[in-house]
């Protein structure tokens, strides 16, 4: 089923419990994803990603189809992690310092040493990084995502780069010898 | 290195992109997003012919079997499954050992509320007394104080304390010395500062006086705290010491200052963790420097929301609260005091033991009050909105029903409010003496009971 339709759209409006499955199995990996590596925490991305598509399903009417649906996903599961982000400013739990690792997720040791040093960079360097390297997408629909201009995406994940350079020294000469 | 179109090829990104989530998680979701329709289906499922109502089964079939059946409760789904509810019954027990007595019994039915009260023998009683009285003879001034049905703390006059009699005492371990809008808090703020980073990576470091922001610090306050490695900085450090058992048996310590993680801490706070329960034990030490008044520098140490006189040995000492209409002060890093009240007589009547938990927020915030059996639909739910102030455990077993569990975040977590997962609704809210003195209030919720 191509969920751009404007039939499937109106199925998913309806909450039709077979394009419902579709859509959520199609785009919850990317969505959650997204969000674990944000937060770094499991639960915590469970719950935005929740949110994230209770939000879009309410706000589907409005859904127009200029972005792709995996942008327009993106965009306002980052928001929510925004908005996230904001109420935790103050007070960091301990466990948010340290990586999580759920004994039912499929634990990644490689990607956790990154994740960690991702973590000490700055958020908006981190969030560019990620949406990149990780979630795959184009500078512009990251651009669109962080509603930030192209210019400033391509210095933060220039920074982003040079910084996880400095901080993981011979494993990110790794990923520079394997990029090219 | 440019930032091109090109992505990353290294085997950690590798291992990111390919990260799955929990097998249940899709499940859950899809039944989430089902949910909100399902009352409406039944009217069309009323109106289905019978191959519809077969393709409908055998969907609903394949999630059901497929998918798992609970449905992960979140502050959001909580707030609107209270404020959609219209009649439900609040039986508040106070527990005590192996005794459990019904002390009250509160019924809703939209904008009407009723409450019973029962006294020691079990006797249905009227309260007389305003609901949520509550004031503290112990005080030095004798001034008291009374929550509303919103769980506002008000004010009570003179002649208001005069119509009630009876004890209440406070059962906060360290907590004997209680001023209500003392004026000996005069000079002393809470400070904190918070520094972070901006997209430069420069340090930035914001000052807060009293929960507001301020350019800088007052002077005479904004000792320096030398953090090894770390950020420096006036005013207030968070210390953190977390231990865990490593893969060796051996205990793990980690130490973080505001939330930063260094090698040792510095050598004027020491740090003893005794005891058993390593794994689960988290100490949450606070350390807070002040200057008094011939400039000399004062320190005081917390540890898990209680200031002590060192660390970690001698617990409790000479702690001040301060109670007021904007909360409670000296109390700042989240912990509460329990108010009892046994068996308080009023002019029209008695009740039996009841209970109220006054939780300092963060500084300058409205502090949350929960009183046994009269915990506000209303308040509960300004509560849960701040969702970060919760910890949700899922699945947890209580009286053999797989219910969520929500505890308040703080260093004394008392508030636990026991959630169904399937309706999203408030089972049980349960809260403590925060020094275990062996007294628990369960206000057990039941719904679509009409008032008598």
């Amino acid at each position: 089923m191509n969920l751009e339709t404007c039939m499937d759209l109106d199925k998913l409006r309806k909450r039709d419990a077979e394009a419902l499955n579709i859509w959520v199995h199609r785009n919850y990996d990317d969505i959650y994803r997204l969000l674990r590596h944000l937060t770094r925490d499991v639960e915590t991305a469970e719950d935005l990603a929740q949110q994230t598509f209770l939000k879009a399903i309410q706000a589907l009417p409005s859904y127009r189809g200029e972005a792709s649906h995996k942008t327009w996903l993106s965009r306002i599961a980052f928001r929510e992690y925004i908005a996230w982000r904001r109420k935790r400013r103050f007070f960091l739990p301990l466990e948010m310092l340290s990586p999580k690792v759920d004994p039912n997720f499929a634990a990644i040791e490689d990607g956790e040493a990154l994740l960690a040093a991702l973590h000490t960079l700055p958020s908006a360097l981190r969030e560019a990084f990620l949406l990149f390297e990780i979630q795959q997408m184009t500078i512009e629909e990251i651009a669109d995502v962080t509603s930030s201009p192209v210019g400033t995406v391509k210095s933060r994940l220039h920074h982003a780069r040079a910084r996880l350079q400095t901080s993981l020294g011979s494993t990110f000469q790794e990923i520079r010898y394997e990029c090219r | 290195m440019s930032a091109d179109n090109n992505h990353l090829k290294n085997r950690e990104i590798q291992a990111l992109r390919q990260e799955q989530p929990r097998p249940d998680a899709k499940g859950e979701l899809i039944l989430a997003l089902l949910r909100p329709k399902r009352e409406s289906k039944m009217s069309i499922l009323r109106k289905a012919s019978l191959p519809t109502l077969v393709s409908i089964a055998a969907i609903a079939g394949v999630f059901f079997v497929a998918q798992p059946r609970v449905v992960a409760a979140t502050p959001e789904r909580v707030i609107k499954a209270i404020q959609d509810i219209k009649n439900y019954t609040i039986n508040s027990f106070t527990i005590e050992g192996n005794e459990r007595h019904l002390q009250s019994k509160t019924s809703v039915s939209g904008k009407d509320r009723r409450t019973v009260y029962y006294d020691a023998e079990g006797k249905e009683t009227k309260g007389g007394i305003d609901q949520g009285v509550m004031m503290i003879h112990d005080s030095p001034m004798k001034m008291g104080f009374s929550i509303d049905a919103h769980g506002d703390l008000k004010d009570m006059s003179k002649a208001e304390i005069e119509k009630v009699k009876g004890t209440v005492h406070i059962s906060s371990g360290s907590s004997q010395s209680v001023v209500i809008d003392g004026s000996h808090i005069a000079g002393s703020k809470n400070i904190k500062v918070e520094v972070t980073k901006d997209a430069n990576g420069k340090e930035v470091k914001h000052f807060f006086v009293d929960g507001k922001e301020v350019d800088k610090l007052p002077d005479g306050i904004g000792a320096n705290i030398h953090v090894p490695g770390g950020i420096s900085g006036g005013g207030k450090k968070d210390v953190r010491v977390e231990v865990k058992k490593g893969s060796d048996g051996k205990e793990v310590k980690r130490y973080f200052i505001d939330g930063k993680e260094v090698d040792k801490l510095p050598s004027d706070v020491n740090v003893k963790i005794g005891g058993g329960k390593v794994g689960k034990d988290l100490q949450e030490m606070k350390v807070q420097v002040t200057k008094d008044a011939n400039g000399k520098e004062v320190k005081r140490f917390f540890l898990n929301g209680k200031q002590v006189k060192k660390l970690p040995n001698g617990l409790g000492g000479n702690e001040n609260i301060i109670i007021s209409k904007d909360g409670i002060k000296g109390h700042e890093g989240g912990g509460m005091i329990t108010l009892n009240a046994d068996t308080m007589k009023g002019d029209k009547g008695s009740f039996s033991k009841s209970m109220a938990v006054v939780g300092s927020g963060k500084n300058g915030e409205k502090p949350m009050i929960m009183q046994s059996g009269q915990t506000s639909a209303d308040y509960l739910v300004n509560l849960l909105k701040d969702t970060s102030r919760w910890t949700i455990e899922r699945g947890v077993d209580f009286n053999g029903q797989k219910l969520d569990k929500f505890s308040l975040k703080g260093p004394v977590s008392m508030i636990v409010l026991y959630v169904d997962p399937a309706t999203a609704l408030p089972k049980v809210l349960r809260f403590g003496t925060p020094m275990k003195e062996g007294v628990t209030i369960e206000d057990v919720y039941e719904y679509g009971i009409q008032p008598k």
